[in-house]
């Protein structure tokens, strides 16, 4: 049975703050009065943990982080790196939460019951992440400058609002589900794993894409010359999801000799979808 | 009630009237309070000389409009500056870049009269409407002399040629300069800061500088996460000195390519790319194209001084090949050898179809962004027989669509490129020392601008440490501006967070964030009152002049940030135990 | 000032014939004193160095550390400075970042932790040279200079055509003197030219495009303008074919080309640099081989000739950054990931590629070999310099490691179980039983670098009226086996137990307590008679302004713009 440790702001911050020690795996073996006074950073000044949080849980944390689940009891639009490189246990925020939510996570479970800012789940190996709300561009992505691939490698992302761009850029495995839409580019220069976008996608999904699969269940502002169309297809499944409209599917990215699978809804693309659907026939 | 898409584009005489006049002056106010909008769009509207605009979150101001061809229907362009920021919504993309282009907007006929700057300053939270204005330098004649060789900070050419006259401290000429060197030079004296102020219950009193670093001390010791920004159009040692400060206080730091060529330097870190210098543009480049970019507007000296003289290996414009790929048909596509229409943010399309001819793979459909086959085929084709290329590209790339990754695939192509032929990019960078900023943030912490130091080394992460992010999200609890307008130029939700929190500004003149300082110090202007060095656009470093003194009592900025940061290390080590 | 007297250290100062006495060393005012004259009446730092070496700062002739190149590499490597952080103290230590793109504070620091007191620069184009000094001026504690990039310089190229030695050594003291640099420095000479015009680099003795002579004739006007000029560090030549196997060859010819050389001067006519890029037998990378022991042999047999290594080390990821696009563009088609590269107007190019060094591969392990090959080969290691090209075949970090093959048989065979043994086989490295001493260090890290500068009257040496730069090592030769400890001498060199600058302590036990000492900038400034000049600024003034696109004025930099200089005046025999 897990233990639960639960966490409220005293004061809403006026600043970013880090909290990348408030994971499973710094809690276990824990002392409460030792969690009090875990690290974190307010803006630039290093504090205490309790400096801003009230904690309440048992007096001594199991070994095992996997029996830990940390509960954060309302919004924490200004926290960041909360889960980060967790292994195992349980973290819940009841509210919205800042930038980088586990980031470099390595197994566990976190649910956000609201929104979520930049770069959720980037470089994820594994774990799953749910929120229930919107969450912000770069999800399961890797960072600027490194090589594609070393974004998110395994473990599942699922986001029932909408998202933003840069989702899945340079990801290796894994996958990601948005029920809403998302915006630019989703896939960017991945090599492996799934993403799925129930609504809307932006801007040139799959740019550069070597592996994986994306489907888009909406509309698309504009797909690429370099993905040639394979197919019509319907009904669509992937990942136990059933799609039961038509979609054009697509090979690319052929600039770079891909061969990830790109598909679009072609009901909500009719008009941009027509040069290629002459093409099929 | 028709959406239309909103876009706060770059125009001359808003620009030449920011260095001239200045931003209080009736020219500037009217004409970033005009609207441009298609004719059609206009008569179906019913406008007949303003209009109602609200944003998406129900904020609105008037405007006067103007009806013109040169802007497509289901489009509304505004230049940059307050009227247009209070309709930029709080959304920013991924690299921290508000929707500068592509808010979606209302707008409606009306006959209720412009809303007024004091109105627009109010919506913004504006500390103080009480400037203490119209204070100019007084300028006094005698000795009259010529300097040679000036040098010019306004954008990226960097033109250090100017020949300026003076008599006593009076610039009577400007000679080499563009219309807006001309402008800036010429009125240097006017709308200056010539006293150090601090806000006292809404109103800014006049202090001593002591007393006006002491209070800015405070500020930046008392602050968890301050935001320093600004710096483009300083010199090499003032950006030195920021990035100590933000350094020592853990806070954050940034400057304005965060929102304009951030891309390039974005593309550069994911890819690299192949550059070249003005130099060889001029002497030997016989295919030039111009991609979202309008000189002829931002970087008035450069086909001049680049384009049309004859070089080392080429007889200048008449032996050279013009290509202008842009949205809409600017000036300079009339000048062009070639004019690309492309459908606006779908550049990319272009650039990968571009690649895909020089793979050798099949390009399907018989359009590309607009562009017919033929046309990419065709354009392919001089760019690989040309003998040296060069892409000169601007905002149009750098600020639409995927931004970022139209600069990183640009770079791409132009590697392709070289495999068959000799092919670079010039970036035309905006500011004057935009290109300085990013190379002192590079070689003092390895990344080119949004850098951290809460945790007591550099990070910088796009989309969080980027000062649009911050500031609109409130994530900042300071901000130390230097040499920067951000009321003029950021979105509202931004300015707005400006209001709630203690704001220093260093600046030469009088701007419309002095009506959100907290503490407001004089500076010099960099190239005329203050040396130093700067990189122009090509990152040649150049050295620049001073010419004249400042005002009495008034420092260079990197003089009033060394001593901010003696003051701030002895007043963080007598806190300590 | 301090005063600071060292004793009981094992003393190595080889341009003093000191190989290893327990001797003191007395410090006053930023200089080495006579122990008598300290004063004793003032507080006196007393360091008792006992069971350590004690050996002046380390001088490091060619690591690629300012300038825009580096900062490119900077900007192209953000993934270098993600996990490579080392927070800063307040409130004057800076933090440090990066690995092989280092910030400036790393670079002062590693160095100053290491006992370096001087690195130079070795590749900075004429007009982005402002752009060098704001970084060189940036980088804490240790001196420095830059070398000055001509071999592409349209005027030069101009100047040579026009048969006139005297008005082309008149044109490189002026280029010298505008941009505040120390020596020329040829990059595979000539080809940055053809790789404007033409997209391609050229071999020594192939014709540049629109001239007509050769990238030798470069060489020899170029060295030959540098004896008129008396330069204190003639000529640094990176060789044609940079890259390219076989290029070997190349390497011989040039060094050959010392011996046409018109000398006017004593010392060395030119220095080759980082010789293992260019040693390379075999006419393809499948058949690659060392041309380690040719190019020994001919060092051997040309005494006016000096290199350094270019030392590779295995597994090492590095940002290899040269003037030499051409080569940089043949190394981005083997690697196919980022590449960078740049014109510079009149000056030359440039280019940025990161690359991998790599244990197991046969290209890299022959890599490994040459330099090692060519130091133990060769008679006199007194023209043999250690360096590893910082940051192209590895980091300067690693220089101690290099000196542990040097000193250590085991050391070496420990490295070559990991490596290519295909490699191996072709190697006579794995036969040589040579191992270099403490002596042998010192002489290649601190006097021969002295002296190849011109600077052994205050640089180098521990003797009197020498700057107080001085590096104590927690190594005791009398109780470690440096061979079979090998260990124990990278972990020694690699942190010094303590560091002297310009008479003020600057590094403890590896930790830097002194982050506000300054070095200076080091630049030529060789004499041409007024008359000369004058013929100079007639052949050159139109030219700067039609090659050009900055002024005259600002093509100059002035010494103010220098945070701490140190001018080398130069008699010359132009009068």
């Amino acid at each position: 049975m897990p233990v639960n440790y639960y966490i409220k702001l005293k004061d809403n911050p006026s600043v970013l703050i880090d909290a990348r020690s408030i994971t499973p795996d710094s809690f276990a073996g824990k002392k409460i009065n030792e969690i009090l006074l875990l690290k974190i950073l307010e803006g630039g000044k290093p504090i205490a943990l309790q400096d801003l949080f009230d904690v309440e849980g048992p007096s001594e944390a199991p070994k095992d982080p996997g029996e830990i689940a940390i509960i954060i009891e309302k919004s924490i639009t200004k926290v960041s790196f909360i889960g980060y490189r967790m292994s195992k246990g349980s973290i819940t925020i009841n509210g919205d939460a800042g930038h980088f939510i586990g980031y470099k996570m390595r197994g566990g479970n976190i649910t956000i019951r609201g929104n979520a800012r930049n770069y959720l789940g980037a470089k994820m190996k594994d774990g799953t992440i749910e929120v229930f709300g919107n969450a912000g561009h770069w999800i399961g992505a890797k960072l600027l400058g490194e090589k594609p691939g070393k974004g998110m490698k395994g473990g599942t992302i699922t986001i029932h609002g909408n998202a933003g761009s840069e989702i899945g850029s340079g990801m290796k495995g894994g996958t990601i589900i948005i029920d809403g839409s998302a915006k630019n580019s989703a896939g960017n220069y991945m090599t492996g794993g799934t993403i799925i976008v129930k609504g809307n996608g932006g801007l040139y999904p799959g740019l550069r894409m070597s592996g994986g699969r994306i489907v888009i269940n909406g509309s698309v502002q504009a797909l690429l010359p370099s993905f040639y169309v394979d197919s019509i297809i319907q009904p669509l499944k992937v990942k136990g999801i059933t799609f039961s409209k038509s979609f054009m599917s697509f090979i690319g990215d052929a600039l770079i000799g891909g061969h990830g699978v790109l598909q679009v809804s072609y009901d909500d693309n009719k008009e941009l979808l027509e040069e290629f659907r002459k093409l099929l026939v | 009630m028709q959406e239309f898409i909103l876009n706060t584009g770059r125009k001359t005489n808003q620009s030449m009237y920011l260095e001239g006049p200045g931003k209080f002056s009736d020219q500037y106010i009217q004409a970033v309070s005009t609207a441009e909008m298609n004719p059609e769009d206009v008569k179906a509207l019913g406008i007949k000389d303003r209009a109602r605009l609200t944003s998406k979150d129900g904020v609105s101001v008037v405007v006067y409009v103007k009806p013109t061809n040169r802007i497509p229907p289901g489009y509304v362009f505004l230049p940059p500056g307050p009227w247009a920021n209070v309709l930029v919504t709080e959304d920013t993309d991924a690299i921290g870049v508000p929707s500068f282009r592509t808010e979606k907007i209302i707008v409606e006929a009306t006959s209720e009269p412009v809303t007024t700057l004091n109105d627009i300053l109010k919506i913004f939270g504006a500390k103080t409407l009480e400037i203490p204005r119209n204070t100019d330098i007084p300028l006094k004649g005698g000795e009259k002399r010529i300097v040679e060789n000036v040098v010019c900070t306004i954008c990226g050419e960097l033109c250090d040629y100017l020949k300026i006259e003076l008599d006593g401290n009076k610039i009577v000429r400007n000679i080499g300069g563009c219309a807006k060197s001309v402008a800036k030079y010429l009125s240097y004296h006017k709308d200056r800061i010539l006293k150090p102020y601090i806000r006292v219950n809404n109103k800014l009193v006049e202090v001593s500088l002591e007393e006006a670093l002491e209070k800015a001390t405070d500020i930046l010791v008392g602050a968890k996460y301050p935001l320093i920004y600004g710096l483009s159009v300083t010199n090499v040692e003032t950006n030195e000195y920021a990035i100590q400060l933000a350094e020592l206080l853990r806070g954050v730091i940034d400057n304005p390519s965060t929102f304009c060529h951030g891309p390039t330097s974005l593309g550069v870190q994911e890819t690299g790319g192949v550059f070249s210098t003005f130099g060889d543009l001029l002497n030997i480049a016989d295919l030039v194209i111009f991609w979202g970019s309008d000189p002829v507007n931002s970087h008035i000296n450069h086909l001049s001084r680049n384009i049309t003289p004859k070089g080392r290996f080429i007889g200048g414009r008449k032996e050279r090949k013009m290509v202008v790929i842009d949205a809409r048909r600017t000036e300079l596509a009339d000048m062009a050898d070639l004019f690309i229409q492309i459908k606006p943010s779908r550049d990319l399309e272009l650039i990968t179809a571009l690649r895909m001819v020089l793979h050798d793979l099949d390009l399907e459909t018989d359009n590309v962004a607009g562009v017919p086959r033929d046309m990419v085929l065709k354009l392919a084709d001089m760019m690989a027989s040309a003998k040296y290329g060069i892409i000169m590209y601007g905002l149009g790339i750098t600020e639409n669509g995927v931004k970022h990754r139209n600069v990183e695939e640009m770079m791409k192509l132009i590697q392709d490129l070289n495999e068959y032929t000799k092919f670079s990019v010039i970036p035309m960078r905006g500011h004057g020392n935009v290109v300085g900023s990013n190379e002192v943030s590079l070689w003092l912490t390895g990344y080119p601008y949004a850098v951290d130091f809460a945790r007591g080394f550099p990070r910088m992460y796009v989309g969080v440490t980027t000062a649009m992010d911050l500031l609109i999200n409130g994530d900042v609890d300071a901000a130390l501006i230097i040499g920067h307008d951000p009321a003029a130029s950021f979105p509202r939700k931004a300015i707005q967070h400006l209001s709630k929190i203690p704001v220093i500004l260093i600046d030469p003149k009088w701007s419309l964030t002095a009506s959100f300082a907290d503490v407001i110090i004089p500076s010099g202007m960099t190239g005329i009152e203050c040396g130093g060095a700067a990189y122009r656009m090509d990152k040649i470093p150049i050295r620049l002049k001073k010419i004249l003194d400042p005002p009495p009592g008034v420092l260079c900025d990197h003089e009033i940030l060394k001593l901010l940061i003696e003051k701030v290390i002895k007043r963080k080590e007598g806190g300590k135990l | 000032m301090t005063q600071i007297l060292i004793k009981n250290g094992y003393v190595f100062d080889p341009l003093n014939n000191i190989k290893g006495e327990v001797m003191d060393i007395a410090i006053k005012d930023g200089k080495i004193v006579d122990s008598r004259n300290l004063n004793p009446s003032e507080e006196i730092t007393i360091i008792d160095a006992k069971g350590k070496i004690v050996m002046p700062g380390g001088i490091d002739i060619h690591s690629h550390i300012a300038g825009p190149k580096i900062n490119i590499g900077r900007l192209m490597r953000p993934e270098d400075h993600y996990m490579t952080n080392v927070p800063g103290e307040f409130p004057y230590i800076r933090a440090e970042t990066g690995l092989s793109t280092p910030n400036v504070f790393k670079i002062g620091y590693e160095y100053a932790r290491m006992g370096y007191t001087l690195a130079a620069e070795p590749a900075t184009p004429p007009v982005m040279t402002r752009h060098t000094h704001h970084e060189l001026n940036d980088i804490p504690i240790i001196d420095k200079m830059a070398y000055v990039i001509v071999d592409s310089n349209w005027i030069l190229l101009d100047l040579i055509a026009n048969n006139d030695p005297k008005l082309l050594a008149a044109y490189l003291a002026w280029v010298l003197k505008s941009t505040k640099t120390y020596s020329l420095k040829l990059v595979d000479p000539g080809s940055d030219f053809a790789w404007l015009l033409q997209g391609r680099g050229l071999d020594i003795y192939e014709q540049i495009p629109v001239y007509g002579f050769t990238p030798a004739d470069i060489v020899k006007n170029v060295a030959e303008a540098a004896q008129m000029l008396n330069l204190p560090h003639k000529v640094h030549i990176h060789c044609n074919k940079l890259g390219f196997p076989g290029n070997y060859a190349t390497t011989i010819k040039t060094m050959e080309l010392s011996s046409k050389v018109h000398k006017m001067t004593e010392g060395p006519a030119m220095h080759i640099t980082h010789v293992q890029f260019t040693g390379y037998k075999g006419d393809s990378w499948s058949t690659l081989e060392s041309g380690g022991e040719d190019i020994a042999k001919v060092l051997n047999s040309n005494p006016d000739v000096t290199l350094d290594l270019g030392q590779v080390i295995p597994g090492r990821s590095v940002t290899t950054m040269t003037g030499d696009a051409p080569f940089e563009y043949v190394l981005y088609h083997l690697t196919r990931n980022k590449w960078y590269s740049s014109d510079v107007e009149t000056d030359g190019a440039s280019g940025i590629v990161p690359y991998k060094y790599k244990e197991k591969s046969y290209v890299n392990t022959v890599q490994w070999v040459i330099g090692l090959e060519i130091t133990l080969l060769v008679q006199d290691i007194s023209r043999v310099f250690i360096a590893t090209d910082h940051p192209n075949a590895g980091l300067f970090t690693d220089y101690p490691l290099v000196f542990s093959w040097l000193m250590s048989k085991k050391a070496r065979e420990e490295t070559m179980k990991k490596l290519s043994q295909k490699a191996l086989k072709k190697s006579a490295l794995p036969a040589i039983d040579r191992e270099l001493t403490l002596y042998d260090i010192a002489l290649m890290t601190r006097a021969s670098p002295a002296k190849l500068l011109g600077l052994e009257n205050t640089k180098g040496h521990l003797g009197i009226g020498a700057d107080a730069d001085v590096a104590i090592y927690d190594i005791d030769p009398m109780n470690m086996d440096l061979s079979k400890d090998y260990n124990k001498v990278i972990q020694g060199f690699r942190k010094a137990w303590l560091v002297i600058k310009n008479g003020e302590i600057v590094v403890r036990d590896g930790e830097i307590i002194n982050p506000l000492v300054t070095g200076s900038t080091y630049y030529a400034s060789p004499e041409v008679p007024v008359s000369l000049e004058k013929d100079l600024y007639k052949a050159i003034y139109n030219k700067i302004k039609q090659y050009y696109t900055i002024t005259y004025e600002s093509f100059i930099i002035d010494e103010k713009e220098l945070l701490k200089s140190k001018v080398m005046n130069l008699r010359t025999s132009l009068g």
